[in-house]
C-alpha cells in the first residue's frame, strides 16, 4: 500500500480556465533555460503554480512534476516519487535505482544520485524537473541530496524549485556562474495591465481605472488577494463603494474577504467548504461518505465552476483539493463552528480511505480524530508488511502519537518498538515491550491472529534472542533462537535473523561447525527472501566465524564474496560490505600484503562512512593504524589513530569487539614510539585489568595487556611486570586455548616466547615458537610474528638455526625486510646519526670489494676512507667491517 | 524528562509588528500571542514564547499568510520583578 504512488503527486497541473496571461514572466522563465535553476519563491497565493503550468503549456521542452508534502520528507520517499516523476519523461530511468530503494534500510545517498545523474544523461532530449512545493521538505539530508544534484547536473537536465521560501540549497556556486534564474514576489505581482486584464476582461466587473488602482494598491498585486476581491464584488451593484471601503479598511485582506465570499455561498455550500477542508484531497464518493449526503459531485462542480480556490488533481477531475490558503482558512472556521463535529468527520474520512485501500491516510484521519483504538488497529495490520520493507520511520512517528497504554496492548505495536529497541540498543526497554506483546496475546479487546499468535510468539523469540546475545547471555541466545526457528514459518522474512542469531551465538560457544551450517541455511533463505542486505550480513557472520577460528584462507574467500554483493541489477554495494572489506584488508594485513590491505581498507572505509556502519569504519581505522606502522609511516599511523580515538569518544556505544580492536592498534602504536607509560594509561583507561575475569566470549582485550606487560618488564627488569605477565599468560592461555581462536592462539604463544626470552630460558621460549608456527604455517600468518620486532625477530633466527619450519621461518624473516616495525632507526637508536658519504661508504662495505678498491669506487684516497670507516664504527659502536655490516642490517640502514 | 542540570529558562517575550488589522481568532494560530490592532493600521501580536523555534514557526506562518512584517523584537524583562 505505501508502496503505491500516488499519481496526483507527479500529475502536472492543468491550467485553470481564464487565466490572464504573462507573456513577460514567460519570457523571464525562458531566458533562463540554459541554465541549471530556476527558483520561484514567493508566499502563497502569488500564482507560483499557475505560472509554471502556463510556462509548461507554451514550451516544447520535457517536464517531470512532483507536487511535494509533508510525508516527503523521508530520503526512501522522496527519492522514489522523484524518479516516478522522472519515468514519465523516460520509462527506463529508474533502472538500477529503484532496488536501492526497495531495500532494506537508509539508502546510501551518494551513489543514489550518481547512479541518477548517469541515467539522466540516457535521455537524450533536454528536460526540466519541476519540485513544488519545496518549502514543505524540511529533511537536510534532502537539501543535500538536492545540493549535490545540483552541482553535478548533467547539461541536459534543469530544475525548477518552487515554494515559499527559499530552499536551504547552496546554490552560490551556480549564481556565480549565472545558472540560476529567480522569480520572486516583486515579478509575481500583478501589474496594472495584468490587473484590468483580471477584472474587467476575464471577470467581467467593468471596474473603472481608478477603481482598479485601488484594489492594486490594496493588494499589492497579490493575486489571490485579488481574486477573493472579484469574487466578493460579482453581481454587486456597488463596486465602487465596495473597492472604497476595502481599500480604506485596514483589515488583513483574507479576514475581509474571505468571509466576504463564503458567507455569498448558500448554507448547504458552506457547510460542505468547511467540513471537507479536514481533506487533503477528496473526490466526490469520499465527500459523500464523510458528508453523509450524495450529491457531493453537484457541489463540487459548482465550487469548481464558482472559482472558489479548487485545484484539481487528475485530468479525470476525480480528485481535487483546496488552495493551501483557502483550506487553512476554510479549517480555521470549521475548528470554530463546529470543533466537536470534528472528530467524527475524521473518523468517517479514516473509514473511507481503510475502505478503499488507503491506509495511510486512514491511520492518519484517525490519529487527527484522536481515534487512537482504531488507529492502533490499522497500524496493527499494516504493521508486519511495513516492517518487510523496513519503514520503521512512518510506523515510528504513528506509534509516537498512539499514547502509550494503547501501544501496549496490541502485539504488533509492541514488537515493532522492540526492533526498534534492538536497533537503537535499548535491551531493557526492549524487553518490556516483549512482555507488554505477551500479555498483548492474551487480551480479549485485540483480534485473535490467524496463526494463533505462532509469528508473533517467533518475533518475541528472535528479539530476546539478540537482546541475549547482545548481552552475552550465550546459553538463552540459543535457547530464543531455536524456538523463533519452531514458530516462524519456513520463508517468513525475517526468520533469517533468528537463524544468524543463533549461529552467532553457536560460534561465541565453540560450536563452529554448527554455525556455519546455520549461516548457509539462513543465506539461503534470504536470498530467498529476495532480501540481500540481510544475506550479506550473514556471509559476514559466516566469514568471521573462520577468521576467529583462523582459517584465514576460507575466511578471505568469504568475505570476498560477502563484498561482492550489490543491491540487485545495480553496481551499488551494499553496507555489509565496508565490514567485509575491513575484515578482508586485516586477512591481507596478516599476510603481510600492505599495498593491498591498505586498499581494501580505505574502501571498506569509504563505504562504512556513506553507510554509516560506525564499528566496521573504527575498525577499519584500527587496521590502517597497523599497516602504517608497518611501512614505516608513523605520520599517517598517528593521523589514523586520531580516528580512532575521536569515534571512541564521539560513539560511546561501540561495540566492546570495536573498542578492543581499537585499543589494539593504538597500544601497539604507542609501543611503536616507545611511549610505554601513555600505553599504560589508556590500557588503564579502557577498564582492562590483569586481575580481571577473562571472559572466553572475546578474551582478545588481555593479550593487549599482556604485550604491554612483556615490553615494560623488559625496560625494567628487576619490576614485576614480568612475573605478572607470567601468570596472566597462563591465565589466558587456559580461556583462548579452550575457544578454538587460532589466531589469538599464535598471538598468545608468540608473546610466550617473548615472554620467556626477556626471562632469559631460551629453550622453554623455543619451544612456545615452535609450537606458535606449527599452528600459524597453514594459515600463512606472517605480522603476527614480525610486529612483535626485533626480539622476535632473533629468536625467529635461532629457530630457523635449529631447522624449525625452516621454509616458512624463513618466509617470515624475509617480511622484516623492507620495513620495520620500530621507528626510523637512524634518528632513533644512533646517537650521532650517519652522514650520506658515510652511508655509501658502509653500502660499499657490504660488498666483497677490498679497501683500495672502495676508495678507487669513492674516488677518495685511502686515508679518507680509512677516516670514514673509523667514524662508521665509532657511531655504530662496532670495531670491525663483518659486525658494521651486521650491525646496519639490523639497523636497517641500507 | 527534564534536565536537572540545565539552566531553566525564562520564557522570552517578543512583540511582532505586522502591516493590516488581525481579527482575534488569529490569535490560536500565533502561539496564543496578544493582538493589539493600533491606530496606524498595523497589528501587533505581543507575548511569552517558549523559544526561538516557536518564534520561527510564527515568522514562518506570517510569511505564508502573505502578511507584511514590519518588526520583530525581545521584551527584555526587568529582572526586579521576575
Amino acid at each position: 500500500m505505501s508502496t503505491t504512488l500516488l499519481a496526483t503527486k507527479l500529475y502536472i497541473p492543468t491550467p485553470r480556465k481564464n487565466l490572464v496571461p504573462r507573456p513577460r514572466l514567460i519570457e523571464q522563465l525562458e531566458a533562463g533555460q540554459d541554465g541549471k535553476l530556476i527558483l520561484v519563491s514567493a508566499p502563497a497565493g502569488f500564482g507560483k503554480t499557475t505560472l509554471l503550468v502556463e510556462w509548461i503549456q507554451s514550451s516544447d521542452k520535457l517536464f517531470a512534476w512532483l507536487s511535494l508534502d509533508e510525508g516527503d520528507n523521508n530520503l526512501k520517499r522522496f527519492f522514489t516519487y522523484l524518479i516516478a516523476a522522472l519515468q514519465k519523461i523516460d520509462v527506463s530511468i529508474g533502472d538500477g535505482i529503484l532496488p536501492l530503494l526497495e531495500a532494506t534500510g537508509e539508502p546510501p545517498v551518494e551513489p543514489l544520485i550518481t547512479t541518477l545523474i548517469n541515467n539522466s544523461v540516457m535521455i537524450e532530449s533536454e528536460f526540466w524537473l519541476v519540485l513544488d512545493d519545496y518549502h514543505l521538505i524540511t529533511n537536510s539530508e534532502i537539501h543535500d541530496a538536492i545540493s549535490f544534484l545540483l552541482e553535478h547536473l548533467p547539461p541536459n537536465a534543469h530544475i525548477v524549485i518552487s515554494g515559499r521560501v527559499d530552499p536551504p540549497i547552496t546554490i552560490s556556486r551556480l549564481r556565480a556562474r549565472h545558472q540560476v534564474t529567480e522569480v520572486r514576489p516583486n515579478d509575481l505581482r500583478f501589474i496594472e495591465s495584468e490587473c484590468k486584464t483580471f477584472l474587467n476582461d476575464l471577470s467581467g466587473l467593468d471596474l473603472s481605472v481608478e477603481d482598479i488602482s485601488a484594489l492594486l494598491a490594496r493588494t499589492e498585486g497579490w493575486i489571490t488577494g485579488l481574486q477573493l476581491a472579484a469574487l466578493s464584488m460579482q453581481g454587486r451593484e456597488d463596486k465602487s463603494e465596495f473597492v472604497a471601503t476595502f481599500s480604506g479598511s485596514h483589515h488583513y485582506i483574507i479576514d475581509y474577504l474571505i468571509d466576504e465570499v463564503v458567507a455569498r455561498q448558500s448554507d448547504e455550500v458552506r457547510s460542505f467548504l468547511y467540513r471537507t477542508s479536514i481533506l487533503e484531497r477528496f473526490c466526490t464518493p469520499i465527500c459523500n461518505a464523510v458528508l453523509g449526503i450524495s450529491d457531493s459531485k453537484r457541489i463540487i462542480d459548482y465550487i469548481d465552476e464558482a472559482n472558489l480556490f479548487l485545484v484539481p488533481l487528475d485530468d479525470e477531475r476525480q480528485w481535487y483539493r483546496y488552495h493551501h490558503l483557502f483550506a487553512e482558512f476554510l479549517y480555521q472556521r470549521l475548528m470554530e463552528k463546529e470543533p466537536d463535529h470534528v472528530p467524527q468527520l475524521h473518523r468517517q474520512a479514516s473509514i473511507w480511505f481503510e475502505g478503499n485501500g488507503f491506509l495511510i491516510e486512514a491511520i492518519d484521519h484517525a490519529l487527527e480524530g484522536k481515534e487512537f483504538t482504531r488507529a492502533a488497529g490499522l497500524v496493527e495490520s499494516v504493521g508486519p508488511e511495513m516492517m518487510m520493507r523496513s519503514e520503521f520511520d512512518q510506523l515510528n512517528s504513528w506509534l509516537d502519537a498512539i499514547p502509550q497504554e494503547q501501544v501496549n496492548s496490541w502485539p504488533w505495536l509492541c514488537i515493532i518498538r522492540a526492533w526498534m529497541c534492538q536497533r537503537w540498543a535499548q535491551f531493557d526497554e526492549g524487553e518490556n515491550y516483549l512482555q507488554c506483546a505477551e500479555q498483548a496475546l492474551e487480551l480479549e479487546t485485540t483480534p485473535e491472529p490467524m496463526d494463533g499468535g505462532e509469528v508473533i510468539q517467533g518475533q518475541i523469540c528472535a528479539l530476546r534472542s539478540l537482546f541475549s546475545l547482545s548481552k552475552g547471555q550465550i546459553p538463552p541466545a540459543i535457547e530464543y533462537a531455536n524456538l523463533a526457528l519452531d514458530y516462524l514459518p519456513e520463508g517468513y522474512f525475517n526468520r533469517p535473523v533468528a537463524a544468524d542469531a543463533l549461529g552467532i551465538a553457536m560460534r561465541v560457544s565453540g560450536d563452529y561447525e554448527g554455525a556455519v551450517r546455520l549461516f548457509r541455511e539462513a543465506r539461503k533463505d534470504s536470498l530467498a527472501a529476495g532480501n540481500r542486505i540481510l544475506a550479506q550480513a550473514i556471509t559476514m557472520e559466516w566469514g568471521i566465524t573462520y577468521f576467529n577460528q583462523g582459517k584465514l584462507f576460507p575466511a578471505a574467500d568469504t568475505f570476498r564474496e560477502a563484498i561482492s554483493y550489490t543491491y540487485q541489477d545495480t553496481q551499488i554495494k551494499i553496507p555489509y560490505a565496508s565490514g567485509a572489506s575491513v575484515y578482508l584488508a586485516a586477512i591481507l594485513y596478516e599476510w603481510n600484503d600492505l599495498d593491498q590491505s591498505m586498499i581494501q581498507v580505505e574502501e571498506g572505509i569509504q563505504i562504512g562512512v556513506q553507510a554509516k556502519m560506525v564499528d566496521a569504519v573504527a575498525i577499519g581505522y584500527g587496521i590502517m593504524v597497523r599497516i602504517s606502522l608497518a611501512q614505516g609511516d608513523l605520520d599517517a599511523a598517528l593521523t589514523a589513530n586520531e580516528q580512532v580515538e575521536k569515534m571512541n569518544i564521539d560513539l560511546p556505544d561501540l561495540e566492546h569487539k570495536t573498542t578492543t580492536m581499537a585499543l589494539d592498534s593504538q597500544v601497539r602504536l604507542l609501543i611503536a614510539a616507545g611511549k610505554l607509560p601513555e600505553a599504560s594509561l589508556v590500557i588503564q583507561e579502557h577498564g582492562l585489568r590483569a586481575n580481571d575475569e577473562i571472559l572466553n566470549v572475546y578474551p582478545f582485550g588481555h593479550l593487549i595487556l599482556t604485550r604491554l606487560l612483556i615490553y615494560l618488564g623488559r625496560e625494567d627488569p628487576q619490576g614485576n611486570h614480568l612475573s605478572e605477565a607470567n601468570v596472566l599468560l597462563n591465565r589466558l592461555k587456559e580461556v583462548i586455548f579452550s575457544t578454538g581462536y587460532r589466531g589469538a592462539m599464535i598471538e598468545l604463544l608468540a608473546l610466550e616466547a617473548l615472554l620467556f626470552d626477556a626471562l632469559d630460558s631460551s629453550s622453554q621460549a623455543m619451544s612456545a615458537l615452535s609450537e606458535a608456527l606449527s599452528l600459524a604455517e597453514p594459515e600463512g600468518y606472517i605480522r603476527t610474528f614480525v610486529d612483535e620486532g626485533e626480539s622476535m625477530r632473533d629468536l625467529l633466527r635461532v629457530a630457523y638455526s635449529q631447522g624449525i619450519s625452516k621454509e616458512y621461518t624463513s618466509s617470515i624473516l624475509a617480511a622484516f625486510k623492507p620495513h620495520q616495525v620500530r621507528p626510523k632507526p637512524t634518528s632513533q637508536f644512533l646517537v650521532e646519526p650517519l652522514t650520506e658519504r658515510e652511508l655509501e661508504v658502509l653500502k660499499l662495505l657490504r660488498t666483497e670489494l677490498t679497501g683500495p678498491e672502495i676508495a678507487q669506487e669513492l674516488s677518495v684516497s685511502l686515508n679518507t676512507l680509512r677516516t670514514h670507516t673509523k667514524n662508521i664504527y665509532s657511531k655504530l659502536n662496532v670495531t670491525n667491517r663483518r659486525a658494521a655490516v651486521h650491525k646496519a642490517e639490523e639497523l636497517d640502514l641500507f | 524528562m527534564h534536565d536537572a542540570n540545565a539552566p531553566i529558562r525564562e520564557p522570552e517575550i517578543y512583540e511582532i509588528r505586522i502591516q493590516g488589522h488581525l481579527q482575534d481568532k488569529w490569535s490560536e494560530r500565533f502561539f496564543g500571542l496578544d493582538l493589539t490592532r493600533e491606530d496606524d493600521g498595523s497589528t501587533t501580536l505581543s507575548g511569552p514564547l517558549p523559544d526561538q523555534t516557536a518564534l520561527h514557526s510564527i515568522l514562518q506562518r506570517i510569511s505564508n499568510l502573505n502578511l507584511r512584517l514590519i518588526s520583530v523584537s525581545e521584551i527584555q524583562q526587568d529582572p526586579e520583578n521576575k
